[in-house]
């Protein structure tokens, strides 16, 4: 990479960054709101218990439980961020891509739910796919198909995510039931990337899927 | 106990629902909306001392709800909710005629405070209105 690659690598990169990082804090205050709601009901429950009602035992096992789900949901944010928070730590590392997938489809999910859509991550057979790779570059590229597939799709579209090895290669699958995904548009820095990760981007299956195929990088 | 009427409208569900049987237990009558295309069609089939909107929605967002909201009633009292306040959008909210702005979580006390207020203001609109009306058919009539 040149010197104007670079600063355009970091400039890029750090937009990234930053569009992450303020989705998945809307998204824990989200459920820190849900949190603070619950909460205060089982406050005024007790307030009313105390003054003359008597407390239903199976409304607050339900709002207690209500709360656990969503310290559980904010929980796996919380470890998804982390998780990714930490791939710039290192520019070549072995990636799993099924951690990868599932870790960005949180943290990403919020991003189709604000346009109407759903973002899931559907793999059949769940296993250990490593491949040699930059993770924040590889990130950056998952974000492009995303976004790319979300700016062209309607509310209620069903956007799935798959993961595959074929031999070195690791491909991740964007694919949804309507024809919405044309070529992703041109842009010098997702050429910079593609070359960086000697990665390709390609729409097939009648413009019902995106391909993100890379291949490892060398030591 | 009040008997305020409040429309709320967010498109996250689990707030939806907490929010609403918390404002039930405090006395209050919630009807609740997903979207912004259920809360237009909520105002005008329905009177609300307030309205309580989400800024971030699909769809038709809170500011856009807020702009047809108003061409439906204008006197509809509109307190806006969001995940993350700025200054910015504060402003342009209150410029669309919204009665006032709150930070996602809210502390209740202040929200109810601010719905009651909002059922103030309804009725002073209302009751500037039909002195209005009551001048006007004096005046017309000349009796």
């Amino acid at each position: 990479m040149n010197k104007e690659e670079w600063e355009k690598c970091y400039a890029r990169g750090l937009a990234f960054f930053g569009r992450i990082s303020a989705n998945v804090s809307h998204e824990i205050k989200n459920h820190l709101a849900v949190i603070n709601e619950l909460g205060g009901l089982l406050q005024d429950l007790s307030i009313m218990a105390q003054k003359k009602d008597g407390l239903d035992p199976d409304r607050v096992d339900r709002l207690a439980g209500n709360i656990t789900a969503q310290v559980s949901q904010s929980d796996k944010i919380v470890r998804a961020f982390n998780y990714f928070s930490h791939s710039v730590d290192r520019t070549q590392t072995s990636v799993d891509l099924d951690e990868f997938a599932e870790i960005m489809v949180t943290i990403t999910r919020r991003l189709a739910a604000v346009k109407g859509m759903e973002l899931v991550y559907n793999q059949e057979k769940r296993q250990h796919s490593p491949v040699f790779t930059n993770p924040f570059l590889l990130e950056q590229l998952y974000h492009f198909c995303l976004e790319h597939i979300i700016a062209q799709g309607k509310s209620g579209l069903i956007i799935s995510l798959r993961i595959a090895k074929e031999g070195t290669k690791g491909k991740l699958s964007f694919s949804c039931p309507e024809p919405v995904m044309g070529n992703i548009p041109e842009d010098d820095y997702l050429d910079l990337l593609n070359q960086e990760l000697k990665a390709s981007i390609e729409c097939g299956r009648d413009k019902r899927e995106l391909v993100l195929t890379i291949e490892p990088l060398s030591f | 106990m009040s008997e305020e009427k409040v429309l709320l409208v967010d498109d996250e569900q689990d707030f939806l629902k907490a929010l609403s049987e918390r404002m039930q237990t405090k006395g209050l009558q919630i009807t609740s909306a997903n979207s912004g295309e259920e809360a237009i069609k909520a105002v005008g089939d329905e009177f609300f001392d307030a309205v309580i909107l989400d800024m971030k929605m699909p769809g038709l967002d809170g500011i856009e709800t807020l702009k047809k909201i108003k061409e439906i009633n204008p006197d509809v009292q509109v307190i806006l909710l969001t995940g993350h306040a700025t200054v910015d959008k504060g402003i342009e909210a209150m410029k669309l005629g919204a009665m006032d702005f709150l930070e996602k979580p809210a502390e209740i006390n202040s929200l109810m405070e601010k719905i009651k207020t909002a059922k103030t203001n309804k009725m002073l609109i209302l009751e500037k209105k039909t002195e209005e009306e009551i001048k006007s058919i004096l005046n017309e009539k000349a009796w």
